[in-house]
């Protein structure tokens, strides 16, 4: 396809936004296995990868897995979670992953059913902070920024471009949030983006397997950025997040 | 040949790039997208008639352009005077003779098509011999399964379910089984890799049609998710255009 062509030599490429595991509420093959090979089909060379049994059913259980998987297979990135509607053993969780390397964590409010101004949030953004960690959560723009005002570490955010006004006027206060590409699939929206915040802090996302890798970048190529932009948004910008070399 | 069966023009109330009918030929040939059939924001969203109107005026002299004419269920008897307006006998001047469809959004209108109101529209349309694009997702109000009442009473009318259910995609296909007029519609913020593969085994795969919600979505976006989708040439010449092809009557320029 030709919006794919358009990308170019870019570097690395990098997705911030994977899953692994089995996903019960609805047909999917989220294995290891399709995952590495749609990372093959599209040119991605790592991708930071999350258990969906961590998500789903036990948070430790799916770090574990999680931590074997990329044991196994370099080119994915380990992602930490925590499920706050469990809570106990957080610290301990958060020690373990830190001490395996583990920089990146996200936590998932859209299929827990917590909201970000409760106490189990601000605690385990706290454990996060004396981890040196990086957080990634989907959320609305105003919410989020909120209830990480002054935290002490990166906060990139997931963001349908519906709520993109919202986003703009929540940069426009200051907030310091790096944004995920995934759901910015408006027209336009990623070089509107970059226009508001400029392209640092703004990091490549598929959602793969459940999602197209596809349609994530076919929607960078078709922003026309410059070819440095392109680049720092499809890697440079997550290597730099993360601490972590360029792979290739 | 690609035919794009689900797109706009219009205004979004989303800070969007606001494209115009010259940025929509411009993306079309970048994409290599030969037939856009549109439906009017300003119909779908706040007046059908004036949208409807607007549409008829933006697509007349372009032959990449096709039009659907948008009802809103609440007006039945204007949505009536509409479908003659665009479609009826009269309807064979300039933009007006363009119009090769019926859009309907359940959502934006708060009406489900299961009512006495989506059943006498889709009769209506039988007389016109056109497909029917509804809009469908996953709240109850705009669900996939409300559209099947309407189709088994008219089986020979084409509905074509928008978003194939959308966040429901499932629904969409479990739906498509049960009437063979319907017909499934890919675009959707959903791009499970899985969801057209499991729609053309389903219901086979001249019944599903690309759309990519162009102008509210980049096209890059529908036509990224196509290449994860693991179709043969002769399902993906289908899909991308065979089938809209057959039901729109669009001749190969």
């Amino acid at each position: 396809m030709a919006q794919i062509d358009l990308l170019g030599d870019v570097g690395e490429i990098i997705d911030l936004d994977a899953v692994a595991g089995s996903w019960p509420q609805r047909r999917a093959d989220i294995s290891v296995g399709r995952l590495l090979s749609m990372m093959d089909r599209h040119g991605v060379g790592r991708a930071c990868t999350v258990s969906a049994r961590g998500i789903l059913y036990d948070d430790a259980e799916g770090n574990a897995e999680t931590l074997a998987w990329c044991r196994d297979n370099p080119r994915l990135i380990p992602v930490g979670t925590i499920d706050l509607r469990k809570f106990a053993g957080y610290r301990a969780e958060i020690a373990r992953l830190n001490a395996a390397g583990v920089r990146l964590w996200r936590l998932f409010p859209e299929h827990q059913g917590w909201t970000f101004e409760l106490a189990t949030f601000r605690r385990v953004l706290s454990a996060l902070e004396d981890a040196g960690a990086v957080l990634f959560v989907s959320g609305q723009p105003s919410a989020v920024a909120r209830a990480v005002a002054g935290a002490r570490l990166p906060v990139i955010l997931g963001v349908h471009f519906y709520q993109m006004a919202d986003l703009l006027a929540t940069l426009e206060e200051g907030a310091g949030l790096c944004i995920s590409t995934r759901l910015l699939h408006g027209p336009g929206v990623l070089g509107r983006l970059v226009q508001a915040m400029g392209h640092e802090r703004i990091v490549f996302g598929s959602g793969a397997p459940l999602a197209s890798l596809g349609s994530a970048l076919g929607c960078i190529a078709a922003a026309r950025l410059p070819a440095e932009q392109r680049a720092a948004i499809l890697g440079g910008n997550l290597r730099r997040l993360l601490g972590v070399g360029d792979d290739r | 040949m690609i035919v794009d069966a689900h797109a706009h023009i219009g205004k979004w109330y989303y800070p969007t790039a606001q494209l115009t009918v010259p940025d929509m030929l411009a993306y079309m040939t970048r994409y290599g997208i030969d037939v856009s059939i549109l439906s009017s924001t300003l119909a779908i969203v706040y007046d059908a008639r004036e949208g409807n109107q607007e549409l008829a005026q933006a697509i007349e002299g372009c032959p990449q352009l096709l039009g659907y004419v948008s009802v809103n269920l609440n007006y039945l008897e204007e949505s009536l005077e509409e479908l003659d307006r665009y479609l009826g006998s009269g309807a064979k001047q300039g933009g007006a003779a363009r119009f090769v469809g019926v859009k309907v959004h359940p959502l934006l209108a708060r009406h489900r098509y299961d009512t006495p109101e989506g059943m006498a529209l889709t009769r209506a349309v039988a007389a016109y011999g056109v497909p029917i694009l509804v809009h469908t997702f996953g709240s109850a109000l705009e669900s996939p399964w409300n559209v099947l009442p309407a189709a088994r009473a008219n089986p020979e009318v084409p509905i074509i379910l928008g978003h194939m259910g959308g966040d429901c995609w499932w629904e969409g296909i479990r739906v498509a089984r049960e009437s063979p007029n319907l017909y499934l519609e890919v675009c959707s913020t959903w791009t499970d890799p899985e969801k057209v593969r499991l729609a053309v085994a389903a219901v086979g795969a001249e019944r599903v049609l690309f759309g990519s919600d162009a102008t509210l979505f980049d096209a890059a976006y529908a036509l990224g998710a196509m290449e994860d989708a693991g179709l043969s040439a002769e399902e993906r010449a289908l899909i991308m255009g065979g089938n809209a092809r057959r039901l729109f009557g669009i001749k190969r320029s």
